[in-house]
């Protein structure tokens, strides 16, 4: 499982990369893996504000439908449009094209109660694994 | 957690495993659209231990089962399987099962979650007559090997010329140098075999297809992918389009019935045949990404009409497919509704079923 050393994680499985004042998201390797199969994603609209782990977009599945967290407090200022008519992209490259959105950060406190590449991987390690059904 | 004599494989394989009704099962070995590829265009092979296994046998055995289960045994052609449901005095159903009928044993198979009530139903029926109903799920394997090139894979592997095996039929042969119990039947809409074995022998039996189907492009194939072609063949599923708050007449399974047959839930079954249904089992389905969930509530004109009992992405169809209740007069193929997923509404419509059928 995949876990670039450069960014910064949650533990429900969303990433950032911080530039600047912004921070570009998505879903991580493992969680593109658990979900298989995508059909669908929902991303959030341009100017929506995020709250820190609420739900801001969903991905969906064969067979089920999972809502993504906002990683980070914020503003949207972009989203990945072209996701929408290619999920492979998210499949085979979730950490590059498959981002999701580009979020203004609101508070770049909230940065520090991100999990590091080493703690998420530690925390891959020990999560056991949730299936469909 | 009960295990299955394939759990191990399963697990060395790779599998992603799921705890299914106290089974530990595999959801995923590759991932749900290549299984369900591989069944429809070649063959998949699935561990179904899981599933229950009841042996009737004594001298009045078709007498208890004609009258616990609503498809007439004594009507099955003898090596033939049928199918046909438990109902409660109140006519609704307690769960769908295969009847098969030999010379001398009635054999049920039965839904995994079931095991138990369903063997205590037949117990029920046995109402002092001379017959013996024995739980025998945790005495054999059961294997499926599903798909086009099924025959093709099996044929080299057993003593039985499979031309002369009929749909729904099934007989005495041997796999792999193992006796077993081999029967045409399946659930997932394609031709395919049902393999019934002991404990000891399931994982040779398993090994040899998966082995005999690998040139032929044969995948192992989970419970996820399990429930997107039982989906796509439109085939019921107990505790979602069946349960104890439907009758079969609603559930659209009358096939399963003889109503000339004297079987528990008869009575209430005639009651709701003169009075007729006012919901009926619908499949629609959409062209819209977004998937109808089971629970999902059905919509007609902004108001609740129904449910959604199944729905999936299919990836044979390309589409957004599902089952669930709605009244009979917006049953029709062709009627408009829409599936509200949290807030969204879905278009869908009402389609005839099954949304896959194979071609013959």
């Amino acid at each position: 499982m995949s876990v670039p050393k450069d960014l910064k994680y949650t533990k429900t499985h969303e990433w950032i990369r911080v530039e600047g004042t912004t921070a570009v998201s998505g879903i991580t390797d493992h969680a593109v893996k658990m979900l298989s199969d995508l059909v669908y994603v929902d991303l959030p609209e341009l100017g929506d504000l995020t709250e820190k782990g609420h739900p801001y977009a969903t991905v969906e599945s064969v067979k089920a439908a999972e809502e993504i967290n906002a990683p980070i407090s914020g503003e949207i200022e972009a989203v990945n449009e072209e996701l929408i008519d290619s999920l492979e992209t998210l499949s085979k490259d979730p950490y590059g094209a498959g981002w999701l959105s580009r979020i203004k950060i609101s508070y770049p406190d909230e940065l520090g109660t991100l999990l590091g590449p080493e703690e998420y991987e530690k925390l891959l390690a020990s999560a056991p694994e949730h299936g469909g059904h | 957690m009960k295990t299955t004599p394939l759990t191990d494989w399963h697990i060395r394989s790779g599998a992603r495993m799921i705890d299914f009704f106290g089974f530990h099962m595999p959801v995923i070995y590759t991932s749900i659209s290549a299984e369900v590829e591989a069944t429809r265009r070649r063959c998949g092979l699935f561990d179904l231990t899981h599933m229950g296994r009841l042996e009737i046998s004594g001298e009045d055995r078709e007498a208890v089962a004609r009258d616990a289960c609503t498809k007439d045994v004594t009507k099955v052609p003898l090596g033939a399987a049928r199918y046909g449901l438990l109902l409660t005095e109140q006519g609704t159903v307690k769960d769908d099962v295969l009847v098969y009928r030999e010379a001398d044993l009635v054999h049920v198979v039965i839904n995994c979650s079931n095991r138990d009530p369903d063997h205590r139903h037949f117990l029920d029926h046995v109402r002092g007559r001379r017959a013996t109903v024995r739980n025998v799920s945790d005495e054999q394997t059961m294997i499926a090997l599903q798909g086009p090139l099924a025959g093709t894979i099996l044929a080299p592997h057993t003593d039985t010329d499979l031309a002369g095996l009929g749909y729904y039929r099934f007989c005495h042969a041997r796999v792999a140098g193992a006796p077993v119990l081999l029967s045409r039947t399946g659930y997932t809409g394609e031709d395919g075999f049902e393999i019934f074995s002991t404990v000891a022998d399931g994982p040779r039996l398993f090994e040899t297809l998966l082995a005999a189907g690998k040139p032929h492009g044969l995948l192992p194939v989970g419970l996820g992918a399990r429930d997107v072609l039982r989906l796509e063949a439109a085939m019921p599923l107990y505790g979602q389009e069946l349960t104890t708050d439907l009758n079969p007449l609603e559930a659209d399974v009358a096939f399963g019935v003889s109503m000339k047959s004297d079987f528990t839930g008869k009575a209430a079954l005639v009651a709701v045949e003169k009075a007729g249904v006012a919901r009926r089992r619908i499949g629609f389905e959409s062209v819209s990404k977004r998937v109808p969930r089971t629970g999902m509530d059905i919509l007609s004109g902004g108001a609740k009409v129904g449910h959604v009992t199944s729905g999936t992405a299919s990836p044979t169809l390309g589409r957004s497919i599902g089952m669930g209740y709605v009244p009979v007069g917006l049953a029709a193929p062709g009627t408009e509704l829409s599936v509200d997923a949290k807030g969204t509404a879905i278009p869908v419509k009402v389609v005839e079923m099954p949304f896959y059928k194979r071609e013959r």
